[in-house]
């Protein structure tokens, strides 16, 4: 009993028992959350649709009848033609590709850089603290629209990559300035410095100890954010920044429906990506609300 | 009975009161309104935008003549003046002003005017994009700017005067550019304004002293152009009072159509019907939907800078490989024409014995063979935003080289960067519109090392030879023998593939009359001529 066991691994067990524990209670208060549970199962069914777009979709989202164009919703079109001849069921089911791609590789990429430049600014504190949240401060001050149309078309081309790089280099702001905060609680909390007191390295302290307390927040801005990717992907296309045709997106279906007879005529057109848009933008908040509550610290009693 | 009998007391008491309205009603209270999408820059008739700004400028200014192209020949008719002749060497040409033509405040409209606007766009100093109407007037450049040699130009009374130009000149040239493309200025009110003020001039901002049939009354920064019937017109009074031009977005416009709050849209380019909101306009009783051919066109260029596309074979294969009828059939909804060159199919000069590239799958993987195309290179296909129909004709252009075996992607941008990657040869294949006038001459656009050839990068010494000698012919017979041969050529050389001519779509309330949509501009007609029935 006499024998002392070395600090770090003290730390790290109790580190990890406590974080399983949470995690487990997480997940519990998370099933709990009805509108959540819902929301993953038609997300799942979503990304189900997009993974199998190729059997799933009744024809080539690229293929064009040239009998049959703005051709309302038949046997042969189930959700009718494009103004170009093309099967609208086919191309909304292939762009849940585009939509989902953007969306979560776009945040992986933002939330990684955050994570990153947040953990720097809070645990090294200081001079370069001050200097990457002004950093920050700037670049949440740019219309994000704004800056994202510049940005895509000075990278030369758009396209799919450009859209994710895009928002991915551009999103991670918010995500530092969270996990700075993060940081900056826990680093003055006992187990903290009992790590840094025992010879644990910068990085170590960090990655073992402060990171996996202060993912709980991040993970629901992250998913918020797929969802706001979606958004923002559906724009640049729209305005034809975004993905280029014949690819389709939901943004750049909807590019038809800019006369008043599509709109109120044609509603084939517009209304399956539109939907589509809006289920799952939808179904990612309640995603994204159910794990923000599941989360949170102050309920953890 | 009691109610039948008050109903038609009631309905006489209206029509007692209504009759005194409607007799004066035709002159007086006549109010039309037309629409466009985008407001004018200014009002100058000498240097507005190119189309929203002459659309109003019309209405307040006129020019000698104005033209209308009639069964593919080019018709002229009096507007400030009465008669133009060419003499029979074909260098002086003679114009008679009306006797009563005036300005807007009773000042007698004079061959002085004529001169003062001619000189003042010579001027070097003058900001103005007139140049091409007076640019073959002895004495001035090819931009119409003044040198050191005398100016052919000469009153010969008040009413009359005659230019000179310096070699032999196609006498239809002459009437279109100057005769129906020169608006004329007022001496006596800007005739004191430095050149180099005028383009800043309060003037072309509140126009007060026009000589058109209608007035200037005031511009509610774009929102709308109000004008009042000039009743001294010397042509006649129009039977309309006010006119109103509207500055409204397409679907706002269409809405106001349907329902009766606009009598006409401007017309192609400026205020047309859009193609998906065509059949619902012809569906409008009230309405005449009205569709007229119109130069303007587009095409895909095939970048001559592009070793692997310098094959006249790989071209006529891309001609052959797009499905340019299902453009017009579908995209288009029948409202377009196919052509294999610059010269539109209502042009005098047009050439129909032009051998056609027409829709063979077969024909085009057949050439790509014979030529020896490698089948793995993926062509790029670059494509401005803004023209829906033409981003649509992209995805088909697309889908049809797909279709033989060729592989393609499609470039999106903005118009600006769109044109800096054609001029830079970053394409290689390239859609852009052009439009052309009446006259067949297309220099500017296909001489090597013009303004706008710069963008296809082409350069044809036989082409170049032919656009030549059309300029310096002046029988109408012997142009139209080198403009077939050019256009023969062209069709050779594809130094590009027309895609289509667009028809513009335009609808007008049945109860206007005299509102001409078929003259060479886009946007021209005879604002004398409205009328309109309450």
């Amino acid at each position: 009993m006499s024998k002392v066991l070395p600090a770090h691994s003290l730390a790290q067990r109790d580190s990890r028992s406590w974080t399983e524990s949470f995690w487990s209670l997480a997940m519990r208060r998370f099933m709990r959350h009805r509108l959540a549970v819902a929301g993953m199962a038609v997300f799942a069914a979503i990304a189900a649709m997009a993974v199998f777009a190729g059997v799933i979709a009744p024809g080539s989202p690229t293929a064009i009848d040239v009998t049959a164009f703005q051709a309302p919703p038949s046997s042969v079109h189930l959700l009718g033609t494009d103004s170009v001849g093309r099967d609208v069921l086919s191309r909304v089911i292939y762009a849940s590709r585009v939509s989902l791609t953007v969306g979560l590789l776009a945040v992986a990429m933002y939330v990684t850089i955050g994570t990153i430049v947040g953990s720097i600014a809070g645990y090294a504190a200081g001079t370069i603290d001050l200097v990457l949240s002004r950093v920050m401060d700037v670049m949440l001050s740019f219309p994000p629209l704004i800056i994202i149309l510049f940005a895509v078309s000075v990278f030369g081309k758009p396209s799919l990559w450009n859209v994710i790089i895009v928002l991915g280099l551009l999103g991670w702001p918010p995500v530092a300035r969270l996990v700075r905060g993060q940081i900056l609680a826990l680093r003055q909390q006992e187990f903290v410095q009992a790590a840094r007191a025992m010879g644990g390295s910068d990085v170590r302290v960090v990655t073992r100890h402060l990171l996996p307390n202060a993912m709980a927040p991040v993970l629901v801005a992250a998913t918020f954010g797929t969802a706001n990717a979606i958004l923002v992907e559906a724009a640049l296309s729209f305005l034809g920044m975004g993905v280029q045709p014949p690819t389709p997106s939901w943004g750049n279906i909807l590019t038809d429906a800019q006369s008043l007879t599509v709109l109120e005529r044609m509603p084939w057109l517009w209304v399956p990506p539109g939907f589509m848009i809006l289920v799952s933008v939808l179904v990612i908040n309640f995603v994204g609300d159910g794990l923000r509550d599941a989360l949170d610290p102050s309920l953890k009693l | 009975m009691k109610i039948r009998l008050r109903m038609m007391v009631l309905i006489a008491l209206a029509a007692a009161l209504l009759l005194p309205a409607a007799a004066m009603g035709q002159r007086s209270t006549l109010v039309v309104v037309a629409g466009m999408w985008s407001p004018p820059n200014n009002f100058s008739p000498i240097n507005t935008d190119s189309s929203y700004g002459y659309y109003a400028v019309k209405f307040m200014f006129q020019t000698l003549m104005d033209a209308r192209l009639d069964d593919n020949q080019l018709k002229f008719t009096g507007a400030l003046a009465t008669k133009w002749e060419a003499a029979a060497d074909n260098k002086t040409f003679t114009f008679t002003i009306h006797p009563k033509a005036a300005w807007h405040d009773g000042k007698p409209v004079t061959a002085e005017d004529v001169l003062f606007t001619v000189t003042t766009i010579a001027d070097p100093k003058t900001e103005t994009n007139r140049g091409n109407s007076i640019a073959f007037i002895a004495g001035l450049d090819s931009k119409g700017k003044r040198g050191t040699s005398a100016l052919g130009f000469r009153i010969i009374n008040p009413k009359q005067f005659e230019i000179k130009t310096e070699t032999p000149t196609d006498p239809l040239a002459v009437f279109e550019k100057f005769g129906a493309g020169l608006y004329i200025l007022p001496k006596h009110v800007l005739g004191n304004v430095p050149p180099d003020q005028l383009a800043r001039h309060p003037f072309f901002q509140e126009p007060k002293v026009g000589n058109g049939p209608y007035k200037f009354v005031q511009y509610k920064t774009d929102q709308y152009v109000e004008l009042l019937v000039n009743e001294n017109y010397h042509l006649g009074a129009p039977n309309l009072r006010r006119l109103f031009i509207r500055i409204i977005p397409p679907t706002t416009m269409l809405a106001q159509i349907e329902r009766g709050d606009l009598d006409v849209s401007a017309g192609a380019g400026i205020g047309s019907i859009l193609t998906d909101d065509w059949d619902r306009v012809k569906a409008m009783a009230h309405v005449r939907a009205i569709s007229v051919p119109t130069p303007g066109y587009q095409f895909m260029g095939i970048n001559f800078t592009r070793p692997y596309l310098q094959d006249k074979r790989i071209r006529r294969a891309i001609a052959h490989a797009t499905n340019r009828q299902l453009m017009v059939t579908q995209l288009l909804k029948g409202e377009g024409e196919l052509a294999e060159g610059p010269i539109w199919p209502s042009n005098p000069y047009f050439n129909k014995n032009v051998k056609a590239w027409p829709y063979d799958v077969a024909r085009a993987r057949a050439l790509l063979q014979e030529a020896g195309w490698d089948f793995n290179r993926t062509l790029i296909i670059r494509v401005p935003t803004g023209n829906i129909i033409r981003e649509r004709s992209a995805d088909i252009i697309r889908e049809n080289l797909v279709a033989v075996g060729m592989k393609a992607e499609i470039q999106k941008s903005d118009f600006p960067t769109h044109l800096a990657a054609m001029y830079a040869a970053n394409y290689d294949i390239g859609l852009v519109g052009w439009s052309g006038g009446v006259d067949p001459d297309v220099t500017s656009q296909f001489r090597t090392g013009a303004t706008y050839t710069r963008l296809i990068h082409m350069s044809n010494t036989q082409i170049d030879q032919l656009l030549d000698e059309g300029l310096a012919t002046a029988d109408t017979a012997k142009r139209r023998a080198i403009y077939s041969r050019f256009q023969e050529v062209f069709a050779d050389e594809l130094p590009y593939v027309v895609l289509y001519y667009q028809k513009g779509l335009t609808a007008v309330t049945k109860r206007m009359n005299g509102v001409v949509y078929s003259v060479p501009g886009f946007y021209d007609f005879q604002t004398q001529a409205w009328s309109a029935v309450q």
